[in-house]
């Protein structure tokens, strides 16, 4: 099923789109990126609204009050929370809803370019069986090549008067995902949201930075789109919260 | 956020990182740090050697007791899977997914490395082929090494280069090697100088060994086409559709070659003409290479079957298909202890069919 509802669309698309462009993968998996994001654009939205909302809630005193006044009952303080909620008419499963539907997509269109990309015989067999009927064949194995990657193997870039290679790719990766976490995850008063968001920030692009070393660099091309894209996004929102209301 | 929808911070490191995890993973259940490529099986004589992950192993059929394993220690950054090639002296030929190629002879029990050849840039998937003193690699990087067999040192002026990685073996008749390529080419070069002879453009990628006769070369594309080629200058002859995808080479008895395709159907096909004989319907996708004994046809299926006909009219041989748990992806190597059937996802590595009943029992188990 996932496969048939997922990976199979998401797949074929992208040859649909690498076709396109000319055999050129890496262009199809920054466009590809693009519109997958373009088409969850409205759930992302929903998603930072969301926790704005939950931001201006955590600042009010209302709030405060009762996080001091129940703070050794925990059953009272979630109830008061939740008639709070109820009053400024804020739903704590919206920002929820808009994640749990993107978490597929994102998971899909990482396995989609991966599948793609079929590095190895596994994965080519595999592919093979995820064509559709009018998805040409003969764009298989995808033209890996793209600047100066092979976008099958992790990325480095050798210059000649360099006696090591940069892992250029990687290094995007972490920036771009430090800015994208600090862009989208507006300052808390909440002493653990805070908490959380500097460990997120510093955690997050390790992570993906060390996927992006180790892993197969259409990959990391994706995160670097996926970021950049992410970082667009969070700075229009913010531009949008900060703008004064006329 | 609140504390009480928020996990506390003890639990956010852990949760982020099965998140990555998941996402690594992803729904289908499947890792991506999983067996990239299914197991090398070469037989000679009493002994099996088994390219497999982390090593290269040397088992005796006789006992089932392994003779010797290389490298003495499971090194993470290198795995085998090409098939490994076995010299008249008994010099054993390893190619590995860090690029290298490893020449090994055993002396008092020990393992000793001949010669490594260090300078392919990119994995070795298809098997080495021994053809007298040379040794040929196929290699990802897209070239074709020619070594020595004594000393690892390059016998050509310079490798033969395709457009796409080499995946599998080459095959060699007469002064000729006959080798196919991802970038949908097959290609006949001079053994002697590695130089081009001719090339046929498919159109499609073909990812296993061309099947040779006298005077056709055969070979299945991702297209779903087998094309028969004429070995003088490459023309096509005639091509047969299948349904699915071909992956494994077409293998002959007499006039007729016989394949199956990733839509999980076994073809016989007349070699003069093109002409289908007959076909039947397999349990599952078939990226392995039929086997002939005698005048039966033995189809391997991804899902863990081997299913029997008869050569002459696809005819069942046996009352149903051969079960084993496990993903089978690899050519099964006919011997006298059975039909050996490499597996993967398996508890064990290869099966042993018998093939005249279709009894299956383990008989290398994994390391």
């Amino acid at each position: 099923m996932w496969n048939t509802i997922i990976l199979e669309p998401m797949i074929n698309s992208l040859l649909f789109i690498y076709s396109l462009l000319g055999q050129n993968f890496g262009w199809a998996i920054i466009i590809f990126t693009a519109l997958v994001r373009l088409i969850t654009l409205p759930l992302t939205i929903q998603q930072m609204r969301s926790t704005m909302v939950m931001q201006e809630i955590q600042g009010s005193d209302r709030y405060k009050k009762m996080q001091e006044k129940y703070k050794k009952d925990k059953q009272k303080l979630s109830e008061e929370q939740m008639k709070l909620f109820k009053d400024v008419g804020y739903n704590p499963m919206s920002g929820c809803v808009g994640l749990i539907i993107q978490f597929p997509i994102i998971i899909g269109l990482y396995q989609a370019v991966i599948r793609t990309l079929a590095a190895t015989p596994v994965q080519l067999f595999d592919l093979s069986k995820l064509l559709y009927p009018f998805t040409s064949a003969s764009l298989i194995p995808v033209n890996s090549q793209f600047l100066w990657m092979n976008l099958g193997q992790p990325e480095r870039l050798v210059l000649d008067f360099l006696p090591f290679a940069i892992p250029v790719l990687t290094i995007l990766v972490v920036i771009t995902t430090y800015l994208q976490t600090k862009l989208t995850t507006p300052a808390s008063p909440d002493a653990q949201s805070q908490t959380m968001t500097k460990m997120m920030g510093l955690y997050m692009p390790l992570l993906l930075g060390y996927f992006a070393y180790s892993l197969a660099s259409g990959l990391a091309l994706y995160f670097f789109v996926s970021n950049l894209l992410g970082i667009l996004q969070g700075y229009i929102m913010r531009r949008i919260r900060e703008r004064p209301a006329s | 956020m609140s504390k009480a929808f928020f996990p506390s911070k003890k639990f956010f490191l852990p949760i982020i990182l099965g998140l990555s995890a998941l996402l690594l993973v992803g729904c289908t259940g499947r890792s991506i740090m999983a067996a990239s490529s299914w197991p090398g099986l070469t037989v000679n004589e009493d002994v099996a050697y088994l390219a497999y992950n982390e090593y290269v192993r040397a088992v005796d059929l006789t006992s089932g007791r392994e003779v010797w394993s290389y490298p003495p220690e499971a090194d993470a950054k290198i795995a085998f899977y090409a098939p490994p090639a076995i010299g008249p002296d008994g010099t054993v030929v390893i190619g590995g997914y860090n690029n290298k190629v490893y020449a090994l002879t055993l002396n008092d029990s020990f393992v000793n490395v001949l010669w490594s050849f260090e300078e392919a840039t990119n994995r070795i998937i298809g098997g080495p082929v021994i053809i007298d003193d040379m040794v040929l690699v196929p290699s990802a990087d897209e070239r074709l090494y020619a070594l020595d067999l004594e000393t690892g040192d390059p016998v050509w002026d310079k490798p033969f280069e395709a457009q796409h990685a080499l995946w599998s073996s080459p095959v060699i008749q007469d002064d000729r090697i006959y080798l196919a390529s991802l970038d949908h080419h097959i290609y006949a070069l001079d053994l002697e100088t590695g130089r081009e002879i001719w090339q046929a453009n498919l159109s499609s990628t073909i990812s296993d060994s061309p099947s040779l006769t006298e005077d056709l070369v055969f070979a299945g594309t991702f297209e779903g086409i087998l094309f028969a080629l004429n070995n003088s200058h490459g023309e096509v002859v005639w091509q047969f559709k299948a349904d699915g995808a071909i992956w494994g080479s077409p293998a002959i008895l007499d006039s007729v070659a016989f394949f199956a395709d990733v839509s999980g159907t076994a073809y016989a096909i007349e070699i003069a003409s093109g002409k289908e004989l007959w076909r039947k319907e397999l349990p599952g996708s078939s990226a392995a290479s039929p086997t002939i004994l005698e005048d039966r046809v033995y189809f391997i299926s991804e899902t863990g079957e081997v299913t029997a006909f008869l050569a002459e009219n696809g005819d069942p041989v046996w009352p149903s298909s051969a079960d084993m748990a496990g993903k089978l992806l690899t050519d099964s190597i006919p011997t006298e202890y059975g039909l050996l059937v490499p597996a993967m996802e398996s508890e064990c590595v290869v099966f042993s069919v018998d093939p005249s009943t279709g009894a299956a029992r383990c008989i290398i188990e994994p390391k």
